[in-house]
């Protein structure tokens, strides 16, 4: 068995995801450098006569201050703006593109195809509830499937019932000799205690 | 930590934008020489940082406030994410299925909560060992904790993870 035994569950935002954890360490480590400073000032480590001055020096600031800092601003306002836009975009794959061997092309509706994953994967013994969706690109696209089982399903049986029947025919309509599956399965709480 | 992470980003990211154009906007405003405020006005607190030394109590607390904050973020970004879902062993190269942590833990109780003396479950599932609590009125348990203990691994087993946890029984007396 190759691979790792225990897994982060899958997001639709990886990007973000890995972007909102960089930004905001990144955030983290300004801000204690900053906070570190003004201690080191405040305690008298950086001179003592430095100490006793006052945080915003009085009097007028040289000429070049007030433009960086407004630059400074338009500068975060615009890495913000990205921020921002990044939290939307997801690896979701809407549509996908088949060539056929005489040059024709047919465009498949992602959600189509993963609605009938999800219909035929809920019709399996001991499934309640399926959603999928697909990622990646045309030319190699993944399905992600979360599968909750009802109260008393094998999901050994599931797991093969979804690898072996399920994923063949999603192959097959997507003319594809690969698909990469992750699937996540979860069981239940059983409503009220089984009676024996 | 994901949901926390996209709130804080959406938060900071507003603020970080609206902050920015506003800070730029005042900029413009003071270089223009037009005297007072645009938007923000600030110069109330520019008087009081005029008169605050670097060694004033608030600016020092200000100070561990921000350090504190900083080291408080940095950790929680740095640690490593909790991997939730444990993986079931399988023959095909392109397929990964994974049982939540909480399912595995579901699974476990349901095995055994169906035999006679057992008046209650609760688990706890980590990657190296899943533990099953029972709690039973019966006075000699014996025999329950070793039907338990074989239900429950016969359960474990069922699922066929790649790195199945040990499992830890634990019999919890009450009163009848």
């Amino acid at each position: 068995m190759s691979g790792p035994a225990a897994l982060a569950p899958a997001t639709r935002t990886p990007g973000a995801v890995r972007v909102n954890r960089v930004v905001l360490a990144v955030l983290g480590a300004v801000l204690l450098a900053a906070g570190v400073l003004v201690l080191l000032l405040g305690l008298g480590a950086l001179g003592a006569d430095r100490a006793d001055r006052a945080v915003l020096p009085g009097g007028g600031t040289a000429g070049w201050v007030a433009p960086v800092v407004g630059a400074g601003g338009l500068a975060v306002a615009g890495l913000s703006a990205w921020w921002l836009v990044l939290q939307a975009r997801t690896d979701r794959l809407a549509r996908i593109r088949l060539e056929d061997a005489d040059g024709g092309r047919t465009v498949l509706d992602g959600a189509a195809l993963t609605r009938v994953v999800e219909e035929e994967v809920e019709a399996l013994p001991g499934v309640a509830r399926a959603s999928a969706h697909l990622s990646g690109t045309s030319a190699a696209p993944r399905l992600h499937l979360r599968v909750r089982l009802a109260g008393r399903a094998d999901p050994g049986e599931v797991h093969r019932a979804v690898t072996g029947e399920v994923l063949a025919r999603a192959r097959e309509a997507l003319e594809l000799d690969r698909l990469p599956a992750r699937v996540e399965l979860d069981l239940p709480r059983a409503t009220g205690r089984p009676l024996s | 930590m994901r949901g926390v992470d996209r709130v804080l980003a959406l938060v900071l990211g507003l603020a970080g934008l609206g902050g920015g154009v506003l800070l730029a906007a005042e900029v413009v405003q003071a270089l223009l020489g037009r005297p007072g405020h645009l938007v923000v006005p600030y110069e109330g607190a520019a008087r009081w940082l005029r008169e605050q030394t670097w060694s004033g109590a608030w600016v020092l607390a200000v100070g561990a406030g921000l350090a504190a904050l900083g080291l408080l973020l940095l950790a929680a970004e740095l640690a490593p994410r909790r991997r939730t879902l444990l993986v079931v062993a399988t023959e095909e190269p392109d397929v990964v299925t994974a049982v939540t942590r909480g399912g595995v833990g579901r699974a476990l109780e349901q095995a055994v909560a169906a035999v006679p003396g057992v008046d209650g479950t609760r688990s706890r599932v980590g990657r190296r060992t899943a533990r099953l609590t029972v709690r039973t009125a019966l006075r000699d348990s014996t025999e329950l904790e070793a039907q338990v203990r074989e239900r429950a691994a016969a359960a474990l087993a069922g699922l066929g993870l790649a790195a199945a946890p040990a499992l830890d029984v634990d019999l919890q007396r009450v009163a009848a």
